[in-house]
């Protein structure tokens, strides 16, 4: 019955070529015009990752090693575990280290990276051009030696500050992503009795890392941006059909069919499930072959399209129990002309919007199509599902939420008299 | 079989329709007859569990339907006056649409289709788009969609409204053919009063919310058997002549058409001498004068004071 549902649903959708026109032709029509006309401002050459990082180490890592060798030739520990802890502090030099990978040619390629000693960090702070600061606390080092070779339980700790939501600044963060995830190797190789030489692995696991973040074409951008954008629409056009079907008398038929009232729901729910997906399936298919915009990762370009399908289903349950409150389409007209507006606007369909403040960024997140477009930008750059997953639980418990509002305010008298 | 108990519907301030009793027992076709405005798609809704009374209760064989509509729904087909279809689908999708709303499926839903098809004569056009249809073929349509579960009990809401009188016929044949065939009972409303005798074994005539008359068509008729129609054509009708007919104290109700006067006399009134009379001296040309017996129509005009198509 509910598939029955679906296939009239999406029946209506096919014949309908001006709804057609509007979900498909149009969303691929802007993608051309703002990808072309955009293009040469947005594409800007191979470098997308431009800006500059500071660094302040705050502390003396010679010092600190000198520090702790004293005190392990102090300790009341065996001779040859002396010895070995005494090489292993000398072979390792955690800021060292950091200070290698963020001067390594691969990474000034992207970002201009300046290293401080004791500077005041709101000065640094507040100049607009830098993206990101790194402060290396004081005593950091020997917090890292204590904490990889004596097993102190106390993780030492960098502090980053990002100033901006450029590329540099996420690329920067992943970096020292990357740094500590090298550090929790090497503390687990020791624990376990295994010498590491870790000085140089960590740079070439960054710059992997880095280099992953494909550069972002307007083409692709907008490839996003239109489609989150247009695949709203199906929530006014599946809300609009219901309030029509009841305004004909249709309804009423189901109605004396017994229908059960979740079923009519859910149905409705599915149908906008069903015509979304199909939507972003066949756009994006559409784009890889004319302009070869294609998926690094299948499964989680799939996983975020179902989780923004069916947050479009909530939004559709929820618009078509508003109308059917209010005993018109009003709430269908306004989400279509204004709603879509205002969402595509703060989701960053038109442009970035993320990067004006935090609070766009925000409210962009908090939308589906921005939560949605997040993600798939996320996966274009080459981020696996883990990157994506909180947009994917986002995306799916909004759909409960908005599935569970519009079942609460549907009318019940509809369903049983 | 139905049994309506002194229902009321209040819509804010209205009252569409004020303390109903009517039933309707199995195998009937009885009509609900009155003007735009009645009451009459209300209390239907209301019959078909569609909108709950205010006041009042509805009974299928003794039970309350009101908080419990399974049942009567079950055995209900109903044709609304609006086409209650979708546009963008063909005549077989409709029906099939429609008919795994009932459940059916497979074989049993083929084959169901199929015979409304029959019943309704579309299946030449099956296939066609609906929108593509002519009014009548909609209306049929819209027939066929209340038939597919076999209903017990078919209400229909003026199923003939705007459509070509060959259509209307074929209509009017189904229903007839659908009552005495498979026994079903029928409610049907209109403002025709042609098709309500053509149709049915008893009537209600409605207006105001209100049943202002019940009966067979002969005890309806018979409200005004004292009484004769004279109708009188004119070629040039003016406004002084009805005046006049208005002013004569034995003509009990005067209605005017185009260039066509109608009013209701005792029978044993001779008025023949007194409307040349009339006519003479308002200047009003008649070409023929015709002495009825009375019709329904007669008789809602009676009772209301305007006719049904008011």
């Amino acid at each position: 019955m509910i598939a029955s549902l679906v296939k009239k649903q999406l029946l209506l959708l096919l014949r309908n070529r001006q709804e057609l026109l509007v979900l498909l032709g149009m969303p691929f029509l802007l993608i051309t015009i703002l990808g072309v006309a955009l293009g040469s401002v947005m594409d800007g050459g191979d470098e997308p990752i431009k800006g500059k990082v500071a660094i302040i180490i705050q502390g003396n890592e010679q010092k600190d090693k000198e520090k702790l060798i004293q005190e392990i030739k102090q300790s009341s520990i065996p001779q040859q575990q002396k010895q070995n802890l005494i090489e292993g502090t000398q072979s390792f030099s955690p800021i060292e280290q950091l200070k290698g990978i963020f001067n390594s040619p691969n990474v000034k390629k992207y970002m201009e990276v300046s290293i401080k000693g004791r500077t005041d960090l709101d000065d640094i702070r507040k100049k607009r051009d830098v993206s990101a600061v790194i402060v290396v606390p004081k005593h950091f080092s020997y917090n890292v030696y204590r904490h990889v070779f004596l097993g102190e339980k106390r993780v030492p700790q960098l502090t980053f500050y990002q100033n901006d939501g450029k590329m540099a600044a996420l690329a920067a963060l992943d970096i020292v992503r990357s740094y500590r995830d090298q550090l929790t190797t090497n503390t687990a190789m020791t624990k376990n009795g295994i010498r590491f030489n870790g000085n140089h692995h960590p740079a070439e696991i960054s710059m992997e890392s880095v280099t992953k973040r494909k550069p972002m074409k307007a083409i692709t951008y907008y490839t996003v941006g239109m489609s989150v954008m247009f695949v709203l629409y199906i929530v006014s056009q599946v809300s609009t059909y219901a309030f029509q079907e009841k305004e004909s008398h249709a309804f009423d038929r189901m109605v004396l069919a017994n229908i059960p009232i979740f079923k009519y729901v859910f149905g409705t729910f599915l149908s906008a499930f069903v015509l979304a997906l199909l939507q972003i399936l066949i756009l994006y298919g559409a784009v890889e072959i004319v302009y070869g915009v294609k998926w690094p990762n299948w499964f989680s370009f799939l996983a975020i399209s179902i989780s923004l399908s069916a947050s479009v289903g909530g939004l559709a349950v929820l618009m078509m129990a508003i109308n059917f409150r209010s005993q018109s389409e009003s709430a269908s007209t306004f989400f279509s002309s204004a709603i879509v507006s205002v969402f595509a606007f703060v989701g960053g369909s038109f442009f970035p919007v993320g990067q004006i403040s935090n609070v766009f960024r925000w409210l962009g997140n908090a939308t589906p199509n921005g939560a949605g477009m997040n993600a798939y930008l996320k996966l274009l750059q080459g981020y696996g599902f883990t990157e994506v997953v909180g947009s994917f639980g986002y995306l799916l418990a909004l759909s409960i939420c908005l599935f569970m509002i519009g079942w609460m305010i549907f009318p019940r008298k509809e369903m049983s008299a | 079989m139905i049994d309506v108990v002194n229902i009321t519907k209040k819509f804010k301030k209205i009252t569409a329709v004020n303390g109903v009793n009517m039933y309707l027992n199995k195998g009937e076709t009885v009509g609900l007859l009155g003007p735009n405005g009645a009451g009459k798609s209300t209390t239907i809704s209301m019959i078909a569990t569609l909108i709950p009374p205010t006041v009042g209760d509805i009974r299928l064989n003794n039970e309350s339907v009101i908080k419990h509509p399974a049942h009567l729904r079950s055995i209900l087909g109903i044709v609304p006056q609006e086409i209650a279809l979708y546009m963008d689908l063909s005549a077989r999708e409709n029906l099939e649409f429609f008919a795994r709303m009932y459940k059916l499926s497979g074989k049993e839903k083929k084959k169901k289709v199929d015979e409304v098809l029959d019943i309704i004569g579309l299946k030449d056009r099956q296939h066609d788009l609906t929108k593509h249809f002519s009014g009548g073929m909609k209306r049929r349509l819209n027939i066929g969609a209340a038939l597919l579960h076999d209903p017990e009990l078919i209400i229909m809401d003026e199923p003939t409204v705007g459509i070509d009188p060959q259509s209307r016929n074929f209509i009017l044949q189904t229903v007839k053919r659908l009552n005495e065939e498979k026994k079903m009972t029928v409610l049907y409303t209109s403002h025709y009063m042609e098709e309500v005798e053509f149709l049915c074994d008893r009537i209600y005539i409605m207006d105001n919310g209100k049943i202002i008359t019940s009966g067979t068509k002969e005890e309806i008729k018979n409200i005004l058997s004292a009484e004769k129609t004279i109708v009188i054509k004119t070629e040039r009708l003016k406004e002084e002549f009805v005046h006049v007919l208005n002013q004569e104290p034995t003509i009990r109700k005067v209605s005017v058409g185009n260039q066509t006067v109608s009013i209701i006399v005792p029978k044993q009134v001779n008025l023949f001498q007194k409307i040349f009379r009339f006519a003479e001296s308002t200047d009003t040309v008649i070409t023929s004068i015709d002495v009825q017996s009375p019709t329904l129509e007669d008789v809602f005009l009676h009772l209301t004071g305007k006719a049904l198509r008011d």
